[in-house]
């Protein structure tokens, strides 16, 4: 089945509105009177279904409609509709109001059991008419008199008051949170693409809703459009416009299309099939892989990578080198797993023999499932990549530890055999300095590697590599999000991650693949060794989703972390939590778009972009009203245009002074996680 | 050489206070460190050795915060000139020991006697040595005397 581009459903929709307007002007011509029955009749309550547009037939959604002391809210198409309204009196009004138009308000005669109005919503600032310009119509169309609606000649627009100029000004300091350990849905139905080992690709899931009464219809032949609705003239539908081929847009002529039409459609004249047509949306689902243990990886849903995989899962193309202790390659969780050949280093065993020599805690293996174990496989832990290819280096011994010049020959070897991003949950006192290492570390920057290392755990300052200008410094929170007892911190941690902390529980450490005493198993550890592996993997889904550049991933880390601590950097945490949904849709947040809302929602100023400040994104909204009014912010995280599931937005109240600057720190959530009321507020304020 | 020769040993091996997470818990371990020149090779060398063993009846868990669970130096006229861990890399996972009551565990290592640059050292060293555990416990340091 075609499915149409938004864009192209809103326009039919325009047509759609158009058409139904003019035959509900048509029909109220005709009768000139109220409509809904006999008026002495009457029920106790009655049914009222309408539609709110713009003069030109643009349906207008989320606007407030108020019925008595009912109040409804229209839908995308404008449409909306009340049930068992209560009959008060011979004459009822409806209040019509949305943020950007002028309100209106509509009479009705309520005395039938459906009644059916259009309300015409005119834009603040537009000269063309009043709100109620040929705002009756429909089969039960309402409303005084008849004729066109009007009633009376076009008079003179009066001269518009001179617009005030206020000298209010909101100053929005524009940050990101996680989405947290949401609940995520079930996997039922995993896309088999997720599962796919092919080459790099971003995914985007998409919903698609139904769009009441249009479809799809292929005919047998192409044919004009003009011809197919002639033929159809009494069939109740019309057609749009050509799709291609013999593919057309069809749309019910009347506002309730019924299973009825759509049966009566495929039974015309030269049809050969019928679908509905859908709205696809991309969406932002936090997806449940089916690993055994995913739901104790409290970790992961922590810096959204259940969102992240909406985007993407990783690829088979990003080689991730893990220097490290070795790992084993034949735990039954890295079966599947693409391993490239390693290399090792450390002096008690050969050159080729990278597998880890442990019996109990395999370091390494836990790194590298952390980063890339199996997932969906119905066994085991997720890993954050269900693709990438692991390059073990084993560069120290479990039991012994390591050289630095061993660190070094790792790196080198990694990037000269094709490594994209190194993980080292190592560290040495970073009083040694080593020139040769420092030398590789260099290299792998030239060679555009990413180089990822953890800040050590001594409570102290950051060790080396992680002490490396070049080198990314991870430390550790726990659950909560707190740096851990261990976390090594100062000026050169640039963001955080989940260590755990397993003092007092061994649920709130980090989950992963390991060997206890000589059996392949799972086991929960504590360690900025297990923090940096998070970044690593957000890393390769980064470069899976074409983010490659080794400054603009570094950046985006750092800007769309979620700021914990003081305000802003500080040498705990660094820019904040890493945030894998924000890193990888390149969410930063110099991208939102911030505006002010009156408290009425009839006035928005801006949209304005923030620019940066020292690590803040900061957006200045000028000329705005003083009093109470509400700043707002979103970014188009999916690219679509318009505010709605998958981007990120937020809101806060504000003060604003008469003349002065108010400011406010404004957070953004993921839409999905904001309550319905905000998304209410945002949408219309945003997609106006 | 001898490392813990058992209750009716001569002289007395320092005690430490094994680490735990909770404050006060559990039951300490003891160190001692022993040093024993050695020819490697026509060359002089040194077997430092760093006994553990849990000193009471029950065993003892060492919390040690990286990969690293032992450290030497050497030091003269109060200056290090010597540590095993320079230049060593460490993974930096925050992991638990065990030292059973009446287990010796004893880590070594073979010292050249040079210094930090590989220069030979002469006259007394003292030599020292410590688990890495948190917190550190270290042994009685020993004098050696370089020729």
């Amino acid at each position: 089945m075609k499915s149409l581009p938004s864009a192209t459903t809103r326009r039919h929709r325009w047509f759609h509105s158009i058409a139904w307007l003019l035959l509900a002007t048509l029909v109220t011509g005709c009768f000139g009177s109220p409509l809904g029955g006999d008026p002495g009749r009457g029920t106790d309550t009655f049914a009222l279904q309408g539609i709110v547009v713009t003069p030109d037939g643009t349906p207008v959604p989320g606007a407030v409609v108020r019925v008595g002391d009912r109040e409804t809210t229209s839908n995308e198409d404008g449409t909306f509709a009340f049930k068992d309204l209560p009959v008060q009196g011979d004459r009822m009004e409806i209040v019509v109001s949305a943020p950007g138009y002028e309100p209106a308000t509509e009479v009705i005669y309520p005395s039938g059991s459906n009644l059916s109005v259009t309300i015409v919503l005119t834009p603040i600032g537009d000269t063309g008419g009043d709100g109620s310009d040929g705002g009756q119509g429909g089969d039960g169309g309402t409303g005084p008199g008849g004729g066109d609606g009007g009633g009376s000649g076009p008079e003179p627009e009066p001269e518009p008051e001179p617009e005030p100029v206020y000298r209010g000004t909101v100053e929005a300091s524009v940050r990101l949170v996680n989405a947290g350990n949401a609940q995520v849905a079930a996997a039922a139905a995993v896309p088999r693409e997720l599962l796919s080992s092919s080459a790099g690709r971003s995914v985007t899931r998409t919903t698609a809703d139904v769009v009441p009464g249009e479809w799809i219809v292929q005919l047998d032949s192409d044919y004009p459009v003009q011809a197919i609705n002639t033929m159809w003239a009494d069939a109740g539908v019309r057609v749009i416009e050509r799709l291609a081929d013999n593919f057309y847009l069809v749309a019910a002529e009347e506002a309730n299309a019924s299973l009825e039409t759509e049966l009566r459609l495929a039974q015309l004249p030269n049809v050969v099939s019928v679908e509905p047509n859908k709205r696809v949306r991309p969406v932002a689902v936090p997806y449940a892989p089916n690993d055994t243990y995913f739901d104790r990886q409290w970790s992961l849903p922590l810096v959204s990578i259940p969102y992240a995989w909406n985007v993407t899962t990783g690829s088979r193309d990003v080689v991730v080198a893990v220097l490290d202790t070795g790992i084993l390659p034949n735990h039954p969780d890295l079966q599947g797993v693409r391993i490239v050949s390693g290399r090792n280093f450390a002096s008690d065993q050969s050159a080729t023999n990278y597998t880890d020599d442990a019996t109990s805690l395999s370091h390494g293996t836990m790194v590298a499932g952390i980063i890339g174990a199996m997932t969906n496989n119905g066994q085991g832990i997720a890993g954050i990549n269900w693709s990438v290819s692991i390059m073990p280096v084993r560069v120290m011994s479990s039991r012994y530890g390591g050289t630095v010049a061993a660190v070094g020959q790792g790196i080198r070897w990694a990037v000269d055999n094709g490594a994209h991003v190194i993980n080292m949950s190592l560290a040495w006192d970073a009083t040694y300095n080593d020139t040769f290492v420092n030398q590789q570390i260099e290299y792998a920057v030239s060679k555009g590697v990413v180089l990822v290392a953890g800040a050590g755990n001594d409570s102290g300052r950051v060790t080396m590599p992680a002490a490396h200008p070049d080198v990314i410094a991870v430390g550790a929170v726990d659950r909560s999000k707190r740096l851990t007892w261990y976390s090594n911190y100062g000026p050169q941690v640039d963001v955080v991650a989940p260590g755990g902390d397993t003092r007092y529980s061994q649920a709130n450490g980090i989950l992963s693949t390991d060997i206890v005493s000589g059996r392949y198993t799972y086991s929960y550890q504590q360690g900025t060794s297990f923090a940096a592996p998070h970044v690593t993997g957000i890393v390769a889904l980064m470069y899976s989703a074409g983010i490659t550049d080794p400054n603009e991933i570094r950046e985006l880390l750092r800007y769309t972390a979620e700021d914990l601590g003081a305000p802003g950097f500080d040498n705990y945490y660094g820019y904040g939590l890493v945030n894998a949904y924000a890193a990888v849709t390149g969410s930063d947040p110099v991208k939102a778009r911030v505006g002010v809302a009156s408290a009425d929602g009839t006035r928005v100023w801006g949209p304005v972009n923030p620019v940066r400040i020292g690590q803040r994104a900061v957006a200045r909204v000028e000329g705005v009203a003083p009093g109470r009014q509400t700043v707002f912010a979103w970014i188009d995280s999916v690219p679509d245009g318009v505010l709605g599931q998958g981007d990120f937005a937020g809101m806060a109240e504000v003060q604003v002074p008469e003349d002065g600057t108010v400011s406010a720190d404004l957070v953004l959530a993921i839409w999905e996680t904001l309550p319905a009321q905000d998304r209410a507020r945002l949408a219309a304020w945003a997609n106006r | 050489m001898t490392v813990f020769a058992g209750l009716g040993a001569t002289g007395t091996p320092s005690t430490g206070t094994g680490a735990s997470p909770a404050a006060g818990a559990g039951p300490a371990v003891a160190v001692d460190l022993a040093v024993e020149p050695v020819d490697v090779g026509g060359q002089a060398a040194y077997v430092l050795a760093l006994g553990v063993m849990a000193s009471g009846n029950e065993e003892a868990v060492l919390t040690f915060r990286t990969g690293q669970t032992y450290d030497f130096a050497a030091f003269q006229d109060g200056r290090e000139v010597w540590r095993w861990s320079a230049g060593r890399a460490f993974h930096q996972a925050v992991t638990e020991r065990r030292f059973r009551p009446g287990e010796l565990v004893v880590f070594t290592h073979v010292w050249d006697g040079r210094d930090a640059l590989g220069n030979p050292l002469t006259g007394p060293v003292e030599i020292r040595a410590w688990l890495s555990s948190d917190p550190p416990i270290a042994a009685e340091p020993a004098i050696l005397q370089l020729p």
